[in-house]
């Protein structure tokens, strides 16, 4: 177990100015990293023998609305060896977003990945299978989760 | 008489015989009613209330019902459970190779009428009617055992109503 100040310390003095401190409530290791250098940290944090953050929870998108025009990714990763965790966020453009694919490092993020770019179109440049997954075969109405998605069978609840 | 004397009371007996007359009509349609094999379709929460009316607390087994895990066996469709548009299809495919006669009931609000998830998503069904015909409605998020023997023992009476003929055309389309 690394604590949280060890860890972020770590990964700060590796990547300087790509990478700010995230406050988290209650408080645990949390990065907000510029979305260019995320495979460059993942194999970073994989391989770093006090981190060992090889194990990928789950890859969250977060629409953060048509004013702020981003979409934020957040990923979950721990340590098996060392069980401790470090959430790591970053942020790509709303319209035409895209990042590195990181299944090149963890291959689990292979279908989180997959299911984030068809719910939120965000492009994972170099995955190896970005098809459809959740949702029906024949379905051609865009990406349901941004917020300002209209479907043909939709209904949002009433305001009461 | 034997066993023949203890027969549901629309059979006429003649005195002293071993001869029983009666409408083929009744014959079917009780006997129909009376083992409504069903095929097993949980996709959500009301799959857990379905395992336990067929558990022996309340014992779906004395009303005929028994779970099938093949469409081609099966007689009933309880749809128990959501139903998204991803499952639909498959919902419809199960349906048609069912062998006539063929019932469903719609257990709990989703499959009544998309349930909670009528509002707000993007995968939802709003109703397994819209795919498939609904012999009986039964909501409840869940529903409790009781309810959906209730909605067992109407759609028997319903099934008890039917004559020959209503089944000679394919009237479900």
């Amino acid at each position: 177990m690394v604590d949280k100040e060890r860890i972020e310390k770590i990964i700060v003095d590796e990547f300087g100015d790509a990478v700010t401190i995230e406050e988290m409530n209650p408080p645990q290791a949390a990065i907000r990293i510029n979305s260019e250098k995320i495979v460059p940290l993942f194999e970073f944090i994989a391989s770093h023998p006090d981190l060992k953050l090889n194990y990928l929870s789950t890859i969250s998108g977060v629409d953060l609305g048509v004013e702020a025009a981003e979409i934020e990714i957040v990923y979950f990763v721990s340590s098996i060896e060392f069980k401790h965790k470090l959430t790591i966020k970053t942020r790509i453009a709303r319209q035409g977003g895209r990042i590195d694919t990181i299944s090149t490092v963890l291959k689990g993020a292979n279908w989180y990945e997959r299911e984030i770019w068809e719910l939120f179109g965000v492009d994972f440049t170099g995955h190896p299978n970005l098809t459809r997954f959740l949702l029906p075969e024949d379905w051609d109405e865009g990406y349901p989760m941004l917020r300002d998605w209209q479907g043909r069978n939709f209904e949002r609840m009433p305001e009461s | 008489m034997g066993a023949i004397s203890k027969l549901p009371v629309f059979l006429e007996k003649f005195p002293g015989g071993t001869v029983a007359t009666t409408m083929l009509d009744k014959v079917l349609s009780v006997s129909r009613a009376s083992s409504l094999w069903y095929l097993l379709f949980g996709t959500a929460c009301c799959a857990i209330e379905l395992m336990c009316t067929g558990a022996s607390r309340y014992d779906f087994d004395r009303f005929g019902m028994f779970f099938r895990a093949s469409p081609r066996q099966a007689d009933l469709m309880l749809v128990a459970g959501t139903i998204t548009y991803k499952m639909a299809p498959r919902v419809k495919r199960l349906y048609e190779q069912m062998a006539e006669p063929r019932y469903v009931i719609a257990m709990g609000g989703c499959a009544v009428r998309g349930g909670p998830f009528y509002y707000d998503s993007y995968a939802v069904l709003k109703g397994v009617d819209l795919i498939i015909p609904v012999d009986v409605y039964l909501p409840g998020c869940p529903p409790r055992p009781e309810s959906l023997l209730e909605a067992c023992i109407k759609l028997q009476d319903k099934i008890k109503q039917e004559k020959l003929q209503d089944w000679s055309t394919d009237r479900r389309g």
